[in-house]
């Protein structure tokens, strides 16, 4: 009954995602300003900052690697601005595109 | 298309001339097709303003591309930063075409969500779940009127609660998305010290949605 619960909980979060794409940047709703207050830290980078080094994110979790490790302040800064959680997807979504043969 | 390294490709465009024009032309294709699937989600190639949005935000992208060109560091592909520009540009479009109608003052009317279930993204929590949550977002609620600024609580009612993007909401009070964060990330410091003056921890916040 309990993996039941969880998979109903788990498709209703993915339809609400899919219904709102915002919903994917996770700030629409007081539950993830909560956790966004919970997981603020004393420093963090701006969106400025996190632009300009979001390129060499986007390729590097592209390629596999640990991106989140590599590039902390950046992964952090993802967490917390939709803005930029919106950006770095769509980005990603370019790099994981299909190629058109040449 | 000739096929173009990250050298290739700011020699070429540095060039001038014929291959600068060559380049160019290679780019703005590889940057509408990269849109084609970066705004999937906004909206499809299907759409009649998709062309349009493309095309301007393509032309847009290779302004800044070439304005800025001196700023490229080297720490990704080429194209993957020039992609990266016109992700920035398209969205900021694409924001302010479904934002416009909507103001400030009529996003903060109204319901405060205090302790209200509504606001929280699952519906269907368990009784206890929402006593608790329920009271977590009432003294959230508080928090933010009695230790924000003005500006502090409407952007973080308008952008956390809301939902309005950051470049709008800054936009609407006179600045910076940038600077806006920064507004934002010091709201943010002083509601995790007054939670924690008040004996919630940011553990036992999140210990609240751990089953969620």
């Amino acid at each position: 009954m309990n993996l039941v619960r969880k998979l109903q909980d788990s498709a209703r979060k993915l339809i609400r995602r899919r219904a709102n794409p915002r919903m994917s940047a996770g700030m629409a709703s007081a539950d993830m300003m909560l956790r966004m207050v919970a997981q603020t830290r004393d420093v963090e980078i701006a969106c400025e900052e996190a632009h300009r080094l979001l390129d060499e994110f986007a390729d590097r979790v592209a390629r596999g690697e640990d991106a989140a490790a590599l590039l902390p302040l950046v992964q952090h800064h993802l967490e917390m601005c939709p803005d930029c959680r919106e950006e770095y997807e769509a980005l990603l979504r370019i790099l994981r595109a299909p190629r058109e043969p040449v | 298309m000739a096929t173009r390294g990250t050298v290739e490709w700011l020699a070429d465009l540095g060039a001038g001339g014929a291959p600068a024009e060559s380049a160019l032309i290679d780019l703005r294709a590889i940057v509408i097709e990269g849109l084609r699937h970066a705004l999937v989600t906004w909206l499809p190639a299907t759409h009649p303003n998709f062309a349009a949005l493309t095309e301007d935000a393509a032309q847009e992208a290779l302004v800044r591309v070439l304005k800025n060109l001196h700023t490229f560091e080297d720490r990704s592909l080429f194209t993957t930063w020039v992609h990266k520009i016109a992700v920035r540009v398209a969205l900021t479009e694409l924001r302010r075409q479904r934002w416009r109608d909507r103001s400030l003052d009529e996003m903060l009317d109204g319901d405060d969500g205090e302790a209200s279930p509504g606001f929280m993204a699952d519906p269907q929590p368990g009784p206890h779940q929402i006593a608790e949550q329920t009271n977590l977002m009432a003294h959230l609620m508080r928090a933010m009127k009695e230790e924000l600024t003005e500006r502090q609580y409407t952007a973080m009612k308008a952008v956390a609660l809301m939902g309005m993007p950051l470049e709008e909401v800054a936009r609407r009070m006179g600045t910076e998305r940038n600077a806006l964060y920064k507004l934002m990330h010091d709201a943010r410091l002083r509601l995790k010290r007054r939670l924690e003056r008040d004996g919630l921890t940011p553990a036992e916040i999140l210990a609240s949605f751990a089953e969620r």
